[in-house]
């Protein structure tokens, strides 16, 4: 772990941090800039068990584990801790959280459209426009390495501008009404899946509702990452 | 038998801190001399000059000077932070070693992965990287390395650092190069700039000044003020050393400044036999001295006896003034000769 009063910060260009940079970025322009190594980063822990993970990784999406504390981060370089706000989404509740994480996400006109539970963890399905697909700009370009920037606009499925190995875009899938032939008579515990998936989809989008309405936050920030 | 020898007392006083500047000579005096130090540099780099060699004898304030006010008084100057890197040379070792001079430059640049196991590619990078943030820091597009004890630079280091200049170059970053060289009365910093080589010489050794130590009253009581009146301890207090430390001498009247003639005869007369080199005096003489005179009068002893002809005398003696001086005026009379 490094110290971080002035005389010994890292090498960087206080106030070049642009607004709602992804922390992820930033931690790459300072890995760049001073050459730093796995358990170099400040506060970072030094020791692969400390990360209490298996393999080390930075997961700075939502910095959740093995945290980067970006208020160490942001005295190690000169910056005040402000300039990480909605650098990452951590501050989400946990369960909102598919929402902008590039992978598997629930996706909530498909639930609508009554497919079922199995089925809709799927998504993002092909060619189904919905708010939500708007941050499926940002996908994993290596397996490990999450939340690379890459601003992209609403979009589609299958319009994703990089094709994520390993995730199942599921082309194949049946449209909502064919599926609902896979099961033409839902018994009692799909109809109760379907409830509580939908009871939280309207949990969901009031909280995303709320956050984006928070001052500062625009809309794109989200759309980022 | 065992009698009461008065000088066999702890020369700092129970009741004065252990960490005051004048136990733990955590200061330093503005001289003469470092006002001209200061000004030729400042000079050099208006004039955009890639390098500069300042020369004095060892133990005159060369490396204080650097220490603790080169930086603030380029930066008066300049009208803002001067960026600014104070290397004291250490020796990097063989040709395979270019990755441990990188590290020793980059701890000088207080980098804090600086002894962190690095290419010396990687080092080089860092480097790079550090001292352009330093100089966009600045606002302009230079930077100010100070090689302290670059006497002993070898001329491999002296090509590792013509690369990083050049490489600096490219960048569009001016490298200003200034080396403090320690060397006796009347030398010159000839041998040090063809010891780096001709190209390195013309690059960064083309301008030299002398530093000197202190050569009149005058000096001396200006640089003995700062006991009296440029301190202060503790920090904001407003009393300054002689004060703070000899209270009742100071009510008495007692101050430093009007020491500076007792001092400058205690020097001179403790010269050693056959000098040969000028009356040019080091600050660590002075400093030694003064601290041992004041530390004397904090401890309870009278401050007319501590400051009599003989009590300076006897203070400069045992400070090796006379071992110094002979030491750095040993080739004067044949470096005299070889000048005139």
């Amino acid at each position: 772990m490094l110290g971080s009063t002035p005389a010994t910060r890292l090498t960087w260009y206080p106030g070049s941090i642009p607004p709602y940079a992804s922390l992820w970025h930033t931690i790459l322009r300072v890995a760049a800039l001073n050459c730093l190594r796995s358990g170099e980063l400040p506060d970072w822990p030094a020791t692969l068990s400390a990360t209490g993970q298996r393999q080390r990784s930075l997961y700075p999406l939502h910095n959740t584990r093995a945290v980067v504390s970006t208020d160490v981060l942001a005295s190690a370089l000169g910056e005040t801790p402000a300039v990480f706000a909605w650098s990452h989404f951590g501050t989400l509740a946990p369960w909102l959280r598919f929402v902008v994480t590039p992978g598997f996400r629930l996706c909530l006109p498909c639930l609508e459209a009554g497919l079922p539970l199995g089925a809709v963890l799927l998504a993002p399905l092909e060619r189904l426009p919905h708010p939500w697909h708007a941050t499926a700009g940002a996908v994993p370009l290596w397996p490990g390495v999450q939340g690379l920037p890459i601003p992209g606009g609403l979009r589609t499925c299958g319009q994703l501008p990089v094709s994520p190995a390993g995730i199942l875009c599921a082309r194949d899938l049946p449209l909502p009404d064919a599926a609902c032939q896979l099961d033409p008579r839902p018994g009692p515990r799909h109809r109760l899946a379907r409830t509580a998936v939908q009871a939280h989809q309207a949990s969901a989008v009031a909280q995303l509702r709320q956050t984006w309405r928070k001052p500062g936050m625009a809309q794109s920030a989200v759309r980022v990452q | 038998m065992v009698t009461h020898d008065p000088t066999a007392t702890p020369l700092v006083p129970p009741h004065v801190a252990r960490d005051h500047p004048i136990v733990t000579r955590d200061y330093s005096l503005f001289t003469l001399a470092i006002h001209e130090m200061a000004q030729s540099i400042a000079g050099w780099l208006d004039d955009q000059a890639d390098g500069a060699t300042i020369f004095g004898p060892s133990r005159f304030g060369k490396s204080s000077a650097v220490d603790h006010w080169l930086q603030k008084l380029l930066s008066e100057r300049h009208g803002g932070y001067v960026p600014m890197v104070v290397w004291s040379h250490i020796d990097s070792g063989g040709a395979q070693s270019v990755g441990r001079f990188y590290a020793n430059l980059l701890d000088a640049s207080a980098h804090p992965l600086a002894k962190a196991v690095r290419s010396p590619l990687d080092r080089q990078h860092m480097l790079i990287e550090r001292w352009m943030a330093m100089a966009a820091q600045g606002g302009g597009r230079f930077l100010v390395l100070v090689i302290d004890e670059a006497q002993s630079m070898t001329q491999r280091e002296w090509i590792w650092l013509v690369e990083l200049h050049s490489t600096l170059e490219k960048q569009r970053i001016r490298l200003c190069v200034f080396s403090v060289a320690s060397l006796q009365f009347f030398d010159e910093p000839i041998g040090m700039a063809l010891s780096g080589g001709a190209h390195v010489a013309a690059r960064f050794m083309l301008a030299a000044k002398p530093f000197h130590g202190v050569r009149s009253v005058q000096e001396l009581a200006y640089v003995m003020a700062g006991y009296d009146s440029g301190t202060s301890w503790p920090h904001g207090s407003g009393l300054s050393f002689t004060a703070g430390l000899a209270a009742q001498a100071w009510s008495e009247g007692f101050r430093m400044a009007q020491q500076a003639p007792a001092l400058m005869k205690a020097m001179t007369e403790e010269l050693p036999p056959r000098y040969a080199g000028p009356i040019d005096f080091p600050m660590k003489t002075v400093a030694q001295a003064c601290r041992h005179v004041l530390l004397r009068v904090a401890s309870g002893a009278n401050w007319h006896d501590v400051t009599s002809p003989e009590s300076w005398q006897h203070i400069v003696a045992q400070s090796g003034h006379r071992a110094l001086m002979a030491i750095v005026s040993a080739a004067a009379p044949k470096l005299r000769q070889a000048a005139g």
